[in-house]
């Protein structure tokens, strides 16, 4: 910074200037002839007032909730650096007092400060979180003690499903098992018997799937051969 | 044009539905029963249970013959020529279908000799898929003829 008096200033130099840094430049002299100097310096002045009331009220607000010291002088520290780049920036071609580059800076101090960030987060959505855990607790826990109806397709037509009841009720869950629909068999009934050159006797023989009716039959015939 | 086509295919269906109601498939079992060791054939497994049991547990072996797979059509006479000689006449007279118990089919089964003389005529009534059997003419052979017959309707 070795400008000689007189020559141009950059809003660099009016930075420092604001800052107490620049006094042996001799821009005291120099913006006494440049009213857009003095604007900006006014306005570097605004900003820095506004910067250090925001860095008081955050400070108020990290105390209340207990933050250490550690982390709040960080992400205070990070949001000032934040702020003052965008006010450089906002200098060369926004308004100072733009409610949007403000917002976007405490978005960026945000999502820089981590752990905080977080924190600062999960404390605006806490209830919502909290309300939203309790009711999948309860509908997992509801589900594991309801009764389920585990069912097993069955491969053939004609089965039905219905509870096994050997399962007992203390398991408090109904498996379904397939069983056949029974149809009755009926025993067969012989209508007409005729034997010619011997006799018939009917018979039934039992079974599994149903009684087999059986003709013996006694031939009269000395000649051997079934027919 | 559409509601033609869709008469059409009902009919065709009921048709076809009609068709197979009125349609039986038998298995018809040639059997040879005799006194000599030699167990159940594995082809007539389906009725060894059977076969276990009196009158048939005279014999110590049976052996499969022939078998026959008919397919009877309500109130057609089929008739199948036996291994041994003669034929076997089968009729499909009725299905009786009843809520809660097996289809039930009235069934005709007459027996001629090789000579063409008639031997039995029997008219029975049983569940679908049951088996009739009969036998106790003896063979040339020594042994003794059995026939065993189901038919199945859907």
């Amino acid at each position: 910074m070795d400008k000689k008096p007189n020559s141009d200033f950059t809003d660099m130099d009016l930075m420092l200037y604001n800052d107490g840094e620049g006094e042996h430049l001799g821009l005291s002299e120099w913006t006494q002839d440049k009213a857009d100097a003095r604007a900006k310096l006014k306005s570097l002045s605004q900003i820095g007032d506004v910067l250090r009331t925001a860095g008081e009220l955050d400070q108020d607000d990290h105390f209340k909730e207990g933050v250490p010291s550690g982390d709040m002088w960080a992400a205070i520290s990070s949001r000032i650096e934040q702020s003052k780049e965008l006010s450089s920036e906002s200098l060369h071609s926004k308004p100072l007092h733009s409610k949007h580059s403000t917002l976007s800076a405490e978005q960026k101090a945000e999502s820089t400060t981590g752990v905080s960030g977080f924190r600062k987060w999960f404390s605006g959505w806490q209830g919502h979180l909290v309300t939203g855990a309790l009711a999948a607790g309860a509908v997992f826990f509801l589900t594991r003690q309801s009764p389920t109806a585990d069912v097993e397709q069955g491969n053939s037509p004609g089965v039905a499903m219905t509870p096994d009841l050997k399962q007992g009720v203390s398991e408090q869950k109904a498996k379904i098992m397939p069983v056949a629909f029974e149809q009755e068999s009926q025993p067969p009934e012989v209508e007409h018997l005729e034997v010619f050159d011997g006799e018939g006797m009917v018979l039934t023989v039992p079974g599994e799937n149903g009684d087999t009716a059986v003709i013996w039959v006694s031939s009269d015939r000395d000649v051997e051969g079934p027919l | 044009m559409k509601k033609m086509l869709f008469i059409f295919c009902a009919i065709m269906l009921a048709g076809f539905r009609s068709a197979a109601a009125d349609e039986a498939s038998c298995n018809v079992l040639e059997i040879e029963a005799t006194s000599k060791d030699g167990g159940i054939d594995k082809a007539l497994k389906q009725i060894e249970g059977k076969l276990k049991k009196p009158p048939f547990s005279s014999w110590k072996s049976f052996k499969l013959i022939k078998k026959h797979t008919p397919k009877l059509v309500l109130m057609h006479p089929k008739t199948v020529s036996l291994a041994k000689g003669g034929k076997l006449t089968m009729l499909y007279r009725d299905r009786v279908d009843a809520k809660g118990k097996k289809t039930r089919l009235r069934l005709s089964f007459t027996m001629d000799d090789n000579e063409g003389s008639r031997q039995s005529d029997v008219t029975i009534k049983l569940d679908s898929g049951s088996f009739y059997m009969s036998g106790g003419r003896p063979l040339k052979s020594g042994g003794t003829y059995i026939f065993a017959a189901a038919c199945t309707v859907k």
